[in-house]
Order: structure tokens, then C-alpha cells, then sequence
């Protein structure tokens, strides 16, 4: 009982007090896993789904498999894509003009796929990666609607100060 | 020797064949941003067979000069494209020789965190085996209407890529030029991102373009013709006493 009570406190002081924490790492790689995404005839999506870079090097080995949970026709009929990812939630990367990219967000929920990035210019960080620090001007712009380049899912960052993404 | 002149004969009755380059199928890729690889599958039908994959979007960090691809196993060349970190990027990558059949289209080596990408596959008939491509051409505006010239003559097929990166809030999909056939229509990551293919035939300079009702643009535009395959009469009687071979 004391554990769920010393849970529930936790849990409820984390998400009031201080939002969702997300420690950096320099880290990606190539097909860390996939995400399986099946199509209705009409074009809307039907499902998405994770598969583990395990599942995904086999599919990928084997000219003409199926990928795991796709029916033979769903995926004969061009219906069906199968993405290798890089980037697990946490991973920065740093590119070699000084732009760094973190996925800091990622959910399947009721077979929709989302994650959310930051990308960041030399200008608007300071530190190495992942001891980051964002600049205040670009927190302004992260949580402004009026970004140009937005991704799908934006989940609002509060702050990123010395490897430490901060969610509300 | 009496199959030699039964050739020369036909050979003078029906001079060099012409093949016309059809579309034969077309896939959406979606929205394949964030990705590094990826797989669809794609049905080919018919004979002297073509396959482009045509991908396009934007990042503020890398370009997609690396792209790899494979259809059936089989590499995919990097036809050439529009390419450059932090620019709006359009490349086309395709093959002859495509296997008929249901077959896997893999692409990989795309930058880990590309933040906007999205394309699909078009196959083709009627294909030169041999000498398939004529020249690529790039648009090098980014916010101008998209439009380019290309050379070809009656019986070949353009095929083009483009990136729409959605100036206005336009929601809507671009409209393809005059003469054109929209193939492939992707949107992604965001509702006014655009990733769009069309063919178009012609002979001379023919003009492929899109259009966008706002009037703006921030774009990234490739095309390419593929080119009809023309053969001697050996191509096909194949009676084997006659190696001429193809030739354009």
C-alpha cells in the first residue's frame, strides 16, 4: 500500500511540479526499429505498428517476405509501408553544419503513430550534445503555433537546460 | 543465308520498330518522414519495363544525395535530383529491366531525422532497355512556380517529382501542369506538405509544370524523360542469324 500511495504522490507531483523529463543521449543509428503502416483502399490509414530492428533486419533479408502482422494481400496491393527508424525518444544528433536534431516524444495510440523533434540551429543552443542548453529566444518559437516547419505531433517543451528536455 | 535475306526483306517492309513508353502502375509511399529505409511493395505488368522512385521534402541538416534503392533485389540508379542541406530536396532514382510481378521497392541511406519526406514508385512499358533516360532537369527556384523543360520525341514519357512545402497554408494538393497525369499524391508530415509525381508525353520541348491556387511556392521540382524502345526487326523474330542489336 505504501508503494502505490509513494507511486501515486510521485506521479502526481512529477506531472503538476515539473512536467515530463527527457535525458539526452548522442546517440542514432540506422533502423534502430520499424514502424509497420497498413492503408485502407481509400488511402486513410488502417494501423500502425512498432516491430524491433530484429524483425525488421529478417523482413528485410528476404526479398519476398511479408512484413509481421501484414496479410499477404495487404501488402501485395501497395497498401503497406514498412520504416526503419533512427531515433528513439531521447536521441540527439548533431550534424556536421552544427544543427542538432531531438526526438523527444513518441506514442502509438489506437493504432496511430506520433513523435514529435526539435531541430536546432548553431544559433539556438549552446553546449555539447546532449549537455544542451536551449536558448530562451527559441523556447519562444518552439511554443509559438506559428513555426514554419511543424511536425504532426507536438507535444510543448518547456525547456531544455543542460541535457534535460522538460515537457508540460 | 536464306534466313539473312528473310530479314533484309522484312526489315525493309517494316523498318525500325517504335515502342510507346506507358505508365503501367503507380505507389504512394505516405508519409515516410523520419525515416532511414524503408519497403513497399510494387506490381510491375508488361514488357521493356521501367521503375522510378521519386522522393522529396526538406531538412534543415542533411540532403538526400545518398539515397540508395532496390526493386526485386535489383539497385535502382541515382538518376540525379535537386539536392542541398536545408534546401527543399527532389530526387529520382529508376531502373530498367523492372521484374514483373509483385516486388519489394526498398529505399535506405536516407539521413537519420529527415524531417520532411514522402514520394512513391511509378513503373513503366515500352522502355529502351539500354539507353532509358534522357536528360534529368532540376528547377532551381524554390519559390517559383515549378516548371521545367524537357526533351523528348513522340513515344516518350516524363516522369517528375516534386516537393510542396506548403507556402500559404495551402491544404489542398498542388494541380499538375497542362499534359500532365498526376501519379503520385503524398502529404506529409503536416496537412500542407506535398509530395507530388506526374508523366507527360510530348515531342520537342515539352514543358512539365504544378501549380498552386495561392500563387506561392516553396518547392523543390525534378523530371526526366524515359525513352521508348526502338529495335530492329531482329527484336522480334529473334531468329538468331541477325545481331543487330537495339539501337535509338
Amino acid at each position: 500500500l505504501n508503494k502505490t500511495i509513494s507511486i501515486l504522490f510521485f506521479s502526481m507531483f512529477h506531472s503538476v511540479c515539473y512536467g515530463d523529463n527527457v535525458i539526452l543521449k548522442s546517440e542514432f543509428s540506422i533502423d534502430k526499429y520499424a514502424i509497420v503502416r497498413v492503408y485502407n483502399v481509400n488511402g486513410t490509414i488502417n494501423r500502425e505498428y512498432k516491430i524491433d530492428s530484429n524483425a525488421y533486419a529478417s523482413f528485410k533479408a528476404q526479398v519476398s517476405s511479408v512484413p509481421i502482422g501484414v496479410t499477404p494481400q495487404e501488402w501485395q496491393s501497395g497498401r503497406t509501408i514498412v520504416m526503419g527508424k533512427g531515433f528513439e525518444v531521447g536521441d540527439a544528433y548533431r550534424s556536421k553544419s552544427g544543427w542538432i536534431k531531438i526526438k523527444y516524444a513518441e506514442t502509438i495510440v489506437n493504432g496511430v503513430h506520433n513523435e514529435s523533434f526539435l531541430y536546432l540551429s548553431p544559433s539556438e543552443y549552446s553546449g555539447i550534445v546532449p549537455n544542451i542548453t536551449v536558448t530562451a529566444t527559441k523556447m519562444i518559437e518552439i511554443n509559438s503555433e506559428n513555426s514554419k516547419r511543424t511536425a504532426k505531433y507536438n507535444k510543448d517543451v518547456t525547456s531544455v537546460t543542460n541535457g534535460i528536455l522538460v515537457t508540460k | 543465308m536464306k534466313n539473312v535475306l528473310y530479314l533484309l526483306i522484312l526489315f525493309s517492309m517494316t523498318g525500325i520498330l517504335h515502342s510507346v513508353v506507358a505508365f503501367d502502375a503507380a505507389v504512394n509511399s505516405g508519409d515516410i518522414s523520419n525515416t532511414t529505409s524503408g519497403s513497399w511493395s510494387h506490381t510491375v505488368t508488361g514488357n521493356n519495363t521501367y521503375i522510378v522512385l521519386g522522393l522529396a521534402g526538406w531538412d534543415s541538416a542533411d540532403e538526400l544525395s545518398g539515397v540508395t534503392a532496390t526493386y526485386a533485389g535489383e539497385s535502382l540508379t541515382f538518376l540525379g535530383g535537386r539536392t542541398s542541406a536545408g534546401s527543399d530536396n527532389s530526387i529520382l532514382l529508376g531502373a530498367s529491366g523492372a521484374n514483373t510481378g509483385s516486388n519489394t521497392l526498398s529505399y535506405s541511406n536516407v539521413p537519420s531525422g529527415y524531417a520532411e519526406l514522402g514520394g512513391g514508385s511509378v513503373s513503366m512499358t515500352g522502355v529502351d532497355q539500354t539507353n532509358s533516360e534522357g536528360t534529368l532537369v532540376n528547377d532551381p527556384d524554390e519559390g517559383n512556380q515549378p516548371s521545367v523543360d524537357i526533351e523528348m520525341t513522340t513515344g516518350d514519357l516524363g516522369v517528375d517529382i516534386l516537393y510542396d512545402g506548403g507556402s500559404g497554408n495551402e491544404e489542398n494538393f498542388p494541380d499538375v501542369g497542362t499534359g500532365g497525369t498526376e501519379r503520385i499524391n503524398t502529404t506529409g508530415p503536416s496537412a500542407t506538405k506535398h509530395m507530388m509525381m506526374a508523366t507527360e508525353d510530348g515531342d520537342g520541348t515539352v514543358t512539365m509544370d504544378w501549380s498552386e491556387p495561392t500563387g506561392e511556392y516553396d518547392v523543390s521540382y525534378t523530371a526526366i524523360p524515359i525513352l521508348q524502345f526502338i529495335g530492329s526487326p531482329e527484336s522480334i523474330y529473334r531468329s538468331g542469324t541477325f545481331r543487330g542489336g537495339i539501337y535509338r
